[in-house]
């Protein structure tokens, strides 16, 4: 990818909140795939990760005016909206059982990004990988699974194969390691 | 509030915006995130932290559809009537917000009223900075089942109010009416149109009763408002200010 071929994210959706529509087809270009794979992993059904989608796009066009970069960055600021939808879906469709359509990735997910992939991540995202990587092997796939499969501490034992009380513990251990090596600076 | 009492809240709110946080838990936690600022605000950081993790992801394309569906849901056919066209030339974001008017009957098919979609949507706006003046209030008004309706801020430095639809459905033949009850006794603030944020400029002495937790009620009026100045017909949502960033 030519990182040098398309404005950051962050001027995308600044000029989205100022209303420019070619500024919204061209953010959706650049981020909706990344979107839709985080939507689709959590709820494994292309029809609803479809829908999370449509929806956190017009919450993007709504609510533009309301990101401040200086609190994170355009990709994590989107990236919650639809975590926040697919999860509200989720909870809400459970018992349901998900048609199992997403493609199993969980070991890309759990390993460090290699070069290439390095290149294209933002600095945030570089930092947040490295922090990531520092962490013993429990506490990071824990959370890694927790962010890109929306699992419960249930769902987590379960999948980890784990004691309840220990995916607890790794998920609360993770995090506030993860917070004081994030605010050690790169 | 104690170094570990903090340290615990920090884990929870990491817990919440990860998603491990469920069931009763999570609803309990977002109760509380309503009215604590601190606690909004460690949710907000929590989310800075943890949302470049999406850029890990390979992308899949979505369909190709869906654009055009979003496209469509976010614009204004041409040779629509722009309702409220004073407002909006005004204030380009008002403008935009106006653009939505139309597709009202899209928000209310897309489930969009629950409560961590407005609460997620009012922690990014207490991303703002404020200006000297007064801190933001903001209030979800629900519907009597509890589904989040409209959220309303008042900025205390401009003096003006923003009620914004979360998912309301208009009503024929009736409007919607704004009040605050001080001391029991409702005051108007104005009606409400389903589909389009409202702004409006606070007089000085409604200003100085909207305060935090201060109630907020829509009532269903006649068109043109209630006839007496008090609420005439049932309340429909209701909410509290509570203090949108510190």
């Amino acid at each position: 990818m030519d990182m040098h071929s398309k404005p950051p994210f962050e001027d995308l959706l600044l000029a989205v909140a100022g209303g420019e529509r070619d500024a919204f087809a061209a953010l959706y270009r650049a981020s909706a795939s990344q979107l839709f794979a985080l939507a689709l992993r959590i709820l494994k059904r292309r029809d609803a990760a479809e829908d999370v989608l449509q929806e956190a796009f017009v919450n993007v066009w709504r609510h533009a005016v309301d990101y401040r970069p200086e609190k994170g960055s355009a990709m994590g600021w989107m990236a919650t909206i639809v975590r926040n939808r697919a999860l509200d879906r989720l909870r809400r469709a459970r018992p349901e059982t998900p048609l199992d359509e997403a493609p199993e990735r969980l070991s890309l997910a759990d390993t460090a990004a290699d070069p290439l992939e390095a290149a294209t991540m933002s600095e945030s995202a570089r930092q947040l990988d490295s922090c990531l990587e520092r962490l013993e092997d429990g506490p990071r796939r824990a959370i890694r699974l927790a962010y890109y499969e929306g699992l419960t501490h249930e769902a987590l034992a379960a999948r980890l194969d784990a004691p309840l009380g220990t995916v607890k513990s790794w998920v609360r251990r993770g995090l506030i390691r993860l917070k004081t090596c994030l605010e050690s600076g790169p | 509030m104690s170094e570990s009492a903090r340290e615990e809240l920090e884990q929870l709110a990491g817990e919440y915006v990860l998603g491990t946080l469920a069931g009763a838990h999570r609803e309990r936690f977002e109760v509380r995130l309503r009215d604590d600022p601190a606690l909004r605000r460690m949710v907000a950081e929590w989310q800075g932290r943890l949302g470049p993790m999406v850029e890990r992801l390979e992308g899949e394309p979505p369909p190709p559809g869906l654009w055009a569906r979003i496209d469509a849901a976010t614009q204004v056919p041409a040779g629509t009537p722009m309702a409220g066209p004073a407002i909006g030339a005004r204030d380009p974001l008002l403008a935009r917000h106006l653009g939505l008017w139309w597709c009202v009957s899209l928000w209310r098919g897309v489930a969009f009223g629950a409560i961590a979609a407005a609460v997620a949507l009012a922690l990014w706006l207490g991303f703002a900075p404020r200006p000297a003046g007064g801190p933001a209030l903001l209030a979800v008004l629900n519907d009597t089942a509890a589904n989040p309706a409209w959220l309303v801020t008042v900025d205390a430095s401009s003096r003006r109010l923003l009620a914004r639809p979360v998912a309301v459905a208009a009503i024929a033949e009736a409007a919607f009416e704004l009040w605050v009850v001080a001391d029991g006794k409702p005051r108007s603030l104005g009606l409400l149109a389903p589909g389009e944020a409202t702004a409006r400029p606070l007089a000085p002495d409604i200003q100085s009763i909207l305060t935090r937790g201060a109630t907020l009620a829509v009532s269903r009026e006649p068109p043109g408002g209630s006839p007496t100045g008090a609420p005439t017909g049932p309340v429909l949502f209701t909410g509290k200010l509570v203090v949108g960033d510190s």
